[in-house]
């Protein structure tokens, strides 16, 4: 292939397949004793770094517009609002974009949409954006994708920011794509890492890929803003500096009309929530002994705004509707935290948790194959961890 | 969309395993042959989710099932690669072998094709596809459709989308009618329609069927090339001199091994457990050395007609053939029955092609079936051990005389029916049985039948009937388990069924189709029904 | 009413084991699937076409072998099925994805009434592409739908988010992304496969959709993956027993929780 991302030197290579085995992408084959490019390069350098012979090398790209692209400067985070509360992930952002910004040398700023929001700027700078760029319109009382999507989209033609962080929440998630594309820019989603390479100055975006099953670093080499999501709970919030002071920009420009219409809302507690999107999920097994325990796991994910799950056993017992059902053959849940109790950790049941970015596993048996996978392994009886645990959890959130 | 409340096809074939798809493949070619114009529409329907799905054997395969179905080009080409280059017979006690030096040739194996039945089925439906057959699955045939006349003219298919509680679901999806000129049953062992057929029109053989379970799991070894296509097979421990059982293991790929256990369903112990003796088969000095190190990759289970000649049924009523294991169509002996199915499909698509030219399709027609099939070399083979499975219920020394004198007599001697149990029949009440107290650690080799059952893929929604159906439950705690220590909780390979306080949990989601509790529950109490199309194992290489 | 459904063939991550060496998910022999969420966004399509009429097209950018999904969407009920597949389209990040996408629907029809995505594709996770389709089209878009209802050329719809969702109205046309919350997908029926064997499906290559070569492929693309490696282990940070050390038992799970977010 002509313009192929990678050059393979056919007299180095020995043909050990090395970079056969070692593409993710399956696009490297022997024909005859010689590696040769057959498939969909994604220029993700695995098999550079692979070939025992350096048989392989990157093709240089022309850069282009390194002088366009210079003009773009600073960090923004987006400032996730409702109902005039800062929202979180916001805080998280702030952290990280700090420390993201000392490294390229460049301004931490916020960025906050809305309708009568201006007074949340103070929030953002004292946990430590050195600017926020406030654009108060009616339109952008209640979120519209398109209407976030022009506003922000106006600052980035006026201001240039180099590189957009922001949550990846259900507000996050649709219009930071759309105006991304608006811009004609790149965006990695759901990113759990972030940092600024030292050579190239670019914003090293590392997230799962492949279910999970590889962890992928992406670049936007040639596109400004380099834009970003990230889930919330992912980065810690850090603690607010009272004194510190920065600068607060309201921003007179025009946004497009809203063009939906708000009938009315409808809040979480009304509704069934699905275990597949729960953050946080206590789950019960055949340790818990009784349908009636599964009152405590309820007690318990109520204090951690999270679901209730079991395992199949539970479920044929009548213990709880099949909608908890966490496995294989039930649903496959990828929380921040599963807690499971009394849960032994059949492989089927594995099956449907292996996403998981904590497991927290309390069974009466230190043999029990769940604490093969759980980070964190309680030996003991759920019926005395439980009431513990609770108390403990009462006592924080009552202290807070 | 047609507006039809039915739908019309030519041949309408249940199951895409191999007899099926050797039917439509025969059929059409026999015609294309003849050069006639018109082909016949043939829709071939299959309850796995993909073809191959629920098709599961050894399998050492006879090639001359190939022959007048396969052009040399193609038989070149199955997707078999590992051919038999050296077999061993075995006879085994707990920690010795007895290698068996001489075996007569209608045992041996040399040259075989051995590997994955489920690849070939995938390769022959492809065939049938290019041929101009219509292969779908995920659909399950649970009703047969006759005419006023009790002619069979049809089959309807399994609802979708009902409820645990029966009721329908918000995507509940109504049962097709299929019409077609001939239903053709390749529904393998124990098949729902073939067993409802069968007792319904009287079909049956000079006796009714029985069965052996196999149970198989694919191992994934460190590259061994030099042994592929070693073979072996054995016979003796652990099964007692009683049962006829043995195990086999197979090296088809430079780092897979095939091993597997079959063990006949008319065993007498209660506390019989086939999953148990399949651990100990592989644990035996002279097998585990062919799966260390290795890593299982796949398991799965399924029942083996082996009543051979005398169990076989009538194989075809007005409108309907029986192909394949369905029609019992095993050697008994050798245990194989792939090419059998095979030559069977040959013989009802030949049939099926002159049917299509004289537009006759009545029974008298399709008798030429009945025929053809008792014309075949593998017809042949069953008559010749017809007496040798029987024998063995009666001993080792006895079966292996018998098998003397099949092979010596061809088969004529002993001329009379030797006479054998139900599977279901003469099971010993716990009193009479010592009780087995052989243990084993769980091991990433020797996995439990939980873990095991999750390699097979299966799976099913969860929010649905349970399609095993316990006739009384009553009959459980008050008969079954002060009897027998309800056996079920130990033959089913997939671990359905569950002791609870007072009841027997069924599992049905773990279900690997493999047909076992209808056939050995001693009380007959356990009716095996249709799961939602599509569900079931999800074998890709059994 | 004319619904076009863009829909993404995935492997079935579901059904994948477990390597319990390294606890990473097994791909060997796992099948190909519809993407589970858009089998949500054509039921709802399919349902609207049942309910009002509408025409139904279905439309997936892949390999050849993707041509599978369209034949299950038209044995589900939908009308047409449009493979996009050329070796420019491979390698594309989500902008060089809904820029092709986009050219596709405008050549389906340049003013549909509701274009529809799933939630996001189990492989990629990203849920950007239905948004990137809906500005390249430059059509309103409205995300994670569970109800909707349309008359008269005007939709009632309601978006799930964080605390709950809304109930908003608005005009037609609009892109919509489907959570699965909407109507349970339907089966295909036996007629339905029979009747999709045969039907034609139309290919479209970069040129057939007028696709500037520029903006295709790996090189229409603004990311770029550097780097592939192993996800961490997971690894077991303590194990204890509650009878003796229920204090550090304790502690370790509230800290946790206080890490994650969870808690304060």
């Amino acid at each position: 292939m002509d313009n192929a991302p990678i050059i393979i030197d056919s007299e180095k290579c020995k043909g050990c397949k090395k970079c056969v085995k070692g593409c993710p992408f399956s696009a490297l084959e022997m024909v005859g004793k010689k590696a040769v490019l057959v498939g969909d390069c994604r220029a993700c350098g695995a098999c550079i770094e692979i070939c025992p012979f350096g048989a392989i090398t990157a093709r240089k790209e022309v850069n282009k517009n390194q002088a366009q692209l210079a003009n773009y400067k600073d960090i923004w985070i987006f400032a996730e609002q409702r109902d005039g509360k800062v929202q979180n992930v916001a805080f998280e952002l702030l952290a990280t974009g700090k420390e993201l910004a000392e490294d390229r040398g460049c301004n931490l700023c916020a960025v906050l949409l809305g309708y009568k929001v201006s007074n949340l700027a103070q929030e953002l700078i004292k946990h430590g954006a050195d600017k926020v760029y406030v654009l108060d319109d009616p339109n952008l009382g209640e979120y519209e994708a398109d209407t976030y999507t022009d506003a922000l989209n106006k600052l980035i033609l006026k201001y240039k920011p180099e590189i957009i962080l922001a949550g990846a929440t259900a507000i996050g998630r649709s219009f930071i794509a759309r105006t991304a594309t608006r811009v004609h820019t790149g965006l990695t989603a759901d990113c759990t890492a972030l940092s600024i390479d030292k050579e190239s100055h670019l914003l090293h975006q590392t997230r799962p890929a492949f279910g999970g099953n590889i962890m992928a670093t992406i670049m936007t080499p040639h596109h400004r803003p380099q834009m970003a999501t990230v889930r919330p709970g992912v980065f810690q919030q850090g603690e607010p500096d009272p004194d510190r002071k920065g600068e607060t920009l309201i921003e007179q420009l025009e946004v497009a009309a809203r063009k939906l219409k708000l009938i009315r809302s409808i809040r979480k507690e009304d509704e069934e929530d699905d275990i597949a999107e729960a953050e946080v999920i206590v789950s019960g097994g055949r340790g818990m002994m009784k349908g009636e325990n599964f009152a405590l796991l309820e007690e318990l994910a109520k204090l951690l705004g999270g679901s209730v799950g079991a395992s199949r056993p539970c479920v044929d017992a009548g213990w709880v509707p099949v909608s908890r059902q966490v496995g294989q053959t039930g649903k496959t849940v990828a929380p921040k935290i599963y807690l499971a109790f009394g849960i032994s950790g059949a492989i089927q049941h594995l099956a449907g948790i292996s996403a998981a970015d904590y497991i927290i596993a309390v069974n009466r048996d230190e043999r029990a194959p769940i604490f093969g996978i759980a980070n964190l392994g309680i030996v003991g009886d759920v019926m005395d961890v439980l009431p513990a645990l609770i108390d403990v959890v009462k006592k924080t959130k009552a202290g807070n | 969309m047609s507006e039809k409340k039915h739908i019309e096809t030519d041949i309408l074939c249940v199951g895409a395993g191999v007899a099926s798809l050797s039917t439509a493949l025969s059929l059409l070619r026999t015609l294309k042959k003849q050069n006639v114009e018109k082909l016949p529409r043939v829709t071939i329907i299959e309850k796995g989710r993909n073809v191959g799905s629920h098709v599961l054997s050894g399998a050492v395969i006879d090639p001359s099932g190939f022959d007048g179905i396969l052009t040399p080009e193609e038989i070149q080409k199955i997707p078999i690669e590992a051919k038999v280059k050296k077999e061993a017979f075995h006879m085994l006690s707990e920690s010795a072998s007895l290698p068996i030096p001489w075996m007569p040739r209608m045992m041996h194996a040399e040259g075989f094709p051995v590997g994955s039945l489920t690849k070939l089925v995938i390769y022959l439906a492809d065939l049938c596809e290019k041929e101009g057959a219509e292969v779908y699955t995920g659909f399950a045939a649970a009703e047969l459709l006759e005419d006023s006349k009790g002619r069979v003219i049809g089959v309807k298919t399994g609802p979708k989308g009902v409820g645990r509680d029966s009721k329908k679901k918000s995507n509940y999806l109504e049962g097709e009618e299929v019409y077609a000129k001939t239903v053709v049953l390749g529904e393998g062992a124990s098949g729902f329609l073939t067993k409802r057929l069968l007792a319904q029109k009287d079909m049956f053989g000079m006796r009714r069927q029985s069965y052996a379970l196999g149970i198989k799991e694919i191992v994934e070894v460190s590259p061994n090339p030099e042994r592929v296509g070693e073979i072996m097979h054995t016979f003796g421990y652990p099964s007692d001199s009683q049962t006829y059982g043995g195990g086999f293991v197979y090296q088809t790929a430079p780092n897979q091994v095939m091993v597997g256990y079959v063990y006949a369903l008319d065993y007498t112990s209660p506390t019989a457990n086939p999953h148990k003796l399949f651990r100990r088969f592989k644990a035996h000095p002279i097998i585990e050395p062919y799966l260390r190190g290795g890593k299982i990759v796949a398991y799965g289970a399924k029942v083996i007609p082996e009543g051979g000649f005398f169990a076989v049924p009538e194989v075809y009523n007005d409108g309907v053939l029986i192909v394949g294991d369905g029609a019992g169509l095993v050697d008994s002996l050798r245990i194989k029955g792939v090419h059998i199915a095979m030559m069977s499909g040959r013989a009802a698509g030949e049939t099926l092609a002159n049917c299509w030219i004289k537009n006759d399709f009545s029974k008298g027609a399709l008798q030429q079936y009945d025929v053809k099939l008792k014309e075949t070399p593998g017809w042949q083979q069953l008559k010749r051990v017809k007496n040798v499975r029987a024998s063995f219920s009666k001993g080792i020394m006895t079966g292996v005389m018998s098998a003397g004198f099949a092979w010596a007599t061809y088969g004529a001697f002993p001329f009379w029916q030797v006479d054998i149990k139900r599977d279901f029949q003469g099971m010993k009440t716990l009193q009479e049985t010592a009780s087995d107290d052989w243990q084993m650690p769980i091991t990433p080799l020797s996995p439990d039948r939980l873990t095991d059952v999750f390699m097979s893929g299966t799976k099913h929604e969860e929010n649905q009937p349970c399609h095993l159906k316990i006739l009384d439950t009553k009959r459980c705690i008050e008969e079954c388990i002060p009897k027998y220590g309800a056996p079920c909780l130990l033959f089913c390979p997939a671990r359905v069924y569950a002791l609870e306080d007072d009841h027997i949990h069924v599992d049905f989601s773990n279900c690997l189709h493999c047909k076992t509790c209808q056939i050995k529950d001693p009380l007959q109490n356990i009716e095996w029904t249709l799961p939602q199309g599509g569900d079931g194992p999800r074998y890709t290489r059994m | 009413m004319h619904i076009i459904v863009c829909i993404k063939q995935v492997p079935d991550t579901a059904n994948v084991k477990i390597n319990p060496e390294t606890n990473t998910l097994m791909r060997d022999g796992v099948e190909s699937i519809i993407n589970p969420f858009d089998e949500y966004a054509l039921e709802e399509a399919l349902r609207l076409k049942d309910k009002h009429g509408a025409k139904v097209s279905v439309i997936t950018m892949g390999p050849p072998q993707a041509s599978v999904i369209l034949r299950e969407a038209l044995a589900r009920g939908a009308d047409e099925g449009i493979l996009l597949t050329d070796r420019a389209f491979a390698g594309a990040d989500t902008l060089a994805t809904s820029y092709t996408i986009a050219l596709a629907v405008k050549k389906i029809n340049p003013h549909p009434d509701l274009v529809f995505f799933g939630k996001q594709a189990i492989d990629g996770d990203t849920g950007q592409v239905g948004p990137g389709v809906a500005e390249c089209l430059g059509i309103a878009l409205l995300g994670n739908i569970k109800t909707l209802e349309v008359e008269n050329g005007r939709f009632r719809a309601e978006s799930a988010h964080e605390n709950g969702s809304d109930i908003l109205e608005g005009d037609l046309p609009c892109v919509m992304t489907v959570l699965k919350e909407a109507s349970s997908p339907r089966f295909a029926r036996l007629r339905g496969w029979m009747d999709a064997k045969h039907a034609p499906l139309q290919k479209w290559s970069a040129q057939d959709v007028e696709a500037d070569p520029e903006k295709l492929g790996l090189k229409g693309s603004a990311t770029k993956v550097v780097r592939i490696f192993s996800p961490p282990i997971r690894g077991c940070e303590l194990k204890c027993v509650w009878s003796t050390d229920k204090e550090v038992a304790l502690k370790s799970v509230m800290g946790t929780l206080v890490k994650k977010g969870i808690l304060e």
